[in-house]
């Protein structure tokens, strides 16, 4: 009778303490995305500071830095690009390093995702952009689309007008640039109720040279010429995609989303985020989640376009 | 006598027996308290260090110095009749830790790791000392901060605040726990 009342009791407890941890999960996490999207890290500006390498950071953030005023939510580029360089990049954050930062041990593991608040795909022949939620997959009526292309044509840059649509009841828009040029990118933004979402496509059959911005340089370009600035400016309620010529040597402005370059006969293009949909960082490689993960989701800004950060956190030992 | 004998050898081991199983009972039941009170400690120490951050985070926002930002955190009195203490502790001089133990038993103890690093000149929690801070003008009550708190106090609160050092011409945030009260009170 004792033997079976000690059973019970350990076995009425277990649900107490499995609420209980995931309870503690929950907690958890929750600091940690305080910790991430509140904090600029230290040093502040370790984003487009390339002198900066992991073993010199102290803490461990990625909202953006500014010396007169900052913004709730708002992370640094440059410090999101770091995450998602190659492991062998010298500016490179390897997980291993964050997790030590932000004192997580042996205890924890952990992931973050960067997702576009709303999704937008381009069918590449047909220029048919569909516009849906992030979440469900709904289309998104009466987003407003702004296009511009931008091409390689006989050793230069050009592009066309920009050109700017509705998205119909199933979240779809359809754009006519004429343009046949084989090296081609689409500027893409998109705006509904207040969210904005910048997208940069390859329309190329092959993949273009590819480099990156950090800071208000080029990194990891081949040799250039012509290059020009891509930026999304709001006049007079509506977005205009512009670009101005780049002055090698001078620096870059810090709203410049891409530069266009001429490389090698090809088209150059420097991003200022990774191109892929989704941004993802795990202390366990190629790993989104893990079994009992916690998760948490917040909204961000990234470059003046909205995007949802979610934090998995995960425990190492049970 | 030989029937005398084995009955007192029978009802010895019986005895010894009742004993036994009544320990390992007892030794059960203290580890599964112990544990649910673990698991509870472990949640107070993960909320005092996620209010720790939020504040921090809250002040950093701040470009002016002197300003204090407190919360009051809500934690309950005792758990399961137990008094328990919470403390900011910094073992290693380089990882910052909220502590939470029971009172009588140093054993059933939880942390939670704050993510910041004390080697990192801008931030400087305060473990180990005491002191006042006052909130505002004509205010009655008062911070008085130390790296550790009883958990059955009243008004438990988190602070943090930027400081100018002229030593180092660096503004730094200090941030800690403490007890909102009056004086004397």
């Amino acid at each position: 009778m004792l033997i079976s009342s000690s059973v019970m009791i350990r076995t009425f407890s277990d649900p107490f303490l499995n609420i209980s941890e995931k309870e503690q999960l929950k907690v958890a996490a929750q600091k940690l995305m305080t910790q991430i999207l509140l904090n600029t890290g230290d040093p502040p500006e370790w984003g487009s500071n390339v002198s900066i390498h992991a073993s010199n950071l102290e803490t461990f953030g990625l909202a953006k830095h500014g010396e007169t005023t900052r913004e709730a939510y708002v992370l640094d580029p440059d410090k999101v690009l770091r995450l998602t360089l190659q492991d062998d990049d010298p500016l490179y954050i390897p997980p291993s390093q964050t997790v030590q930062l932000l004192n997580l041990g042996n205890d924890y593991g952990f992931a973050i995702e960067f997702y576009p608040a709303l999704t937008v795909n381009i069918n590449k022949t047909s220029y048919e952009v569909s516009v849906t939620s992030e979440k469900d997959g709904l289309p998104i009526w009466y987003a407003k689309v702004y296009a511009k292309m931008y091409y390689y044509d006989d050793g230069q840059i050009k592009s066309t007008p920009q050109i700017s649509t509705i998205t119909g009841t199933d979240g779809k828009c359809i754009f006519s640039f004429g343009i046949t040029a084989e090296k081609k990118i689409l500027v893409l933004v998109v705006e509904y109720y207040g969210i904005r979402v910048t997208k940069i496509v390859n329309l190329s059959d092959t993949d273009l040279n590819k480099a990156y911005l950090i800071g208000n340089q080029l990194y990891r370009a081949p040799d250039y010429n012509n290059p020009v600035e891509i930026m999304v400016n709001k006049k007079e309620g509506s977005y205009v995609i512009e670009s101005v010529t780049h002055f090698p040597g001078k620096n870059i402005e810090p709203t410049t989303i891409a530069v266009l370059a001429v490389s090698s006969s090809d088209l150059l293009c420097a991003y200022r985020l990774p191109e892929e949909e989704q941004l993802m960082y795990s202390s366990i490689k190629g790993m989104r989640s893990f079994p009992f993960a916690y998760s948490v989701e917040r909204s961000a800004i990234i470059l003046d376009s909205a995007y949802i950060v979610r934090l998995y956190l995960w425990r190492m030992s049970f | 006598m030989d029937v005398p004998l084995k009955h007192v050898i029978g009802t010895v081991a019986l005895i010894g027996l009742v004993i036994a199983v009544g320990l390992a009972y007892t030794v059960i039941t203290s580890y599964i308290e112990a544990e649910a009170a673990r698991k509870q400690l472990e949640e107070i120490t993960e909320f005092v260090s996620l209010n720790l951050v939020e504040i921090i985070s809250l002040v950093n926002f701040a470009n002016y110095t002197g300003n204090i930002q407190m919360k009051i955190i809500n934690l309950p009195a005792d758990l399961g009749g137990k008094a328990y203490l919470i403390r900011l502790v910094n073992e290693t001089g380089q990882e910052c830790q909220v502590q939470a133990q029971l009172v009588t038993r140093n054993d059933v103890s939880a942390k939670s790791p704050i993510p910041l690093s004390s080697s990192e000149a801008k931030i400087k929690l305060i473990t180990d000392s005491e002191g006042t801070l006052k909130v505002g003008e004509g205010e009655i009550k008062q911070i008085f901060y130390s790296g550790t708190v009883y958990g059955g106090d009243h008004d438990i609160v988190v602070w943090a605040k930027k400081v100018y050092s002229t030593e180092e011409a660096e503004v730094s945030t200090w941030a800690g726990i403490g007890l909102w009260k009056t004086m004397g009170g």
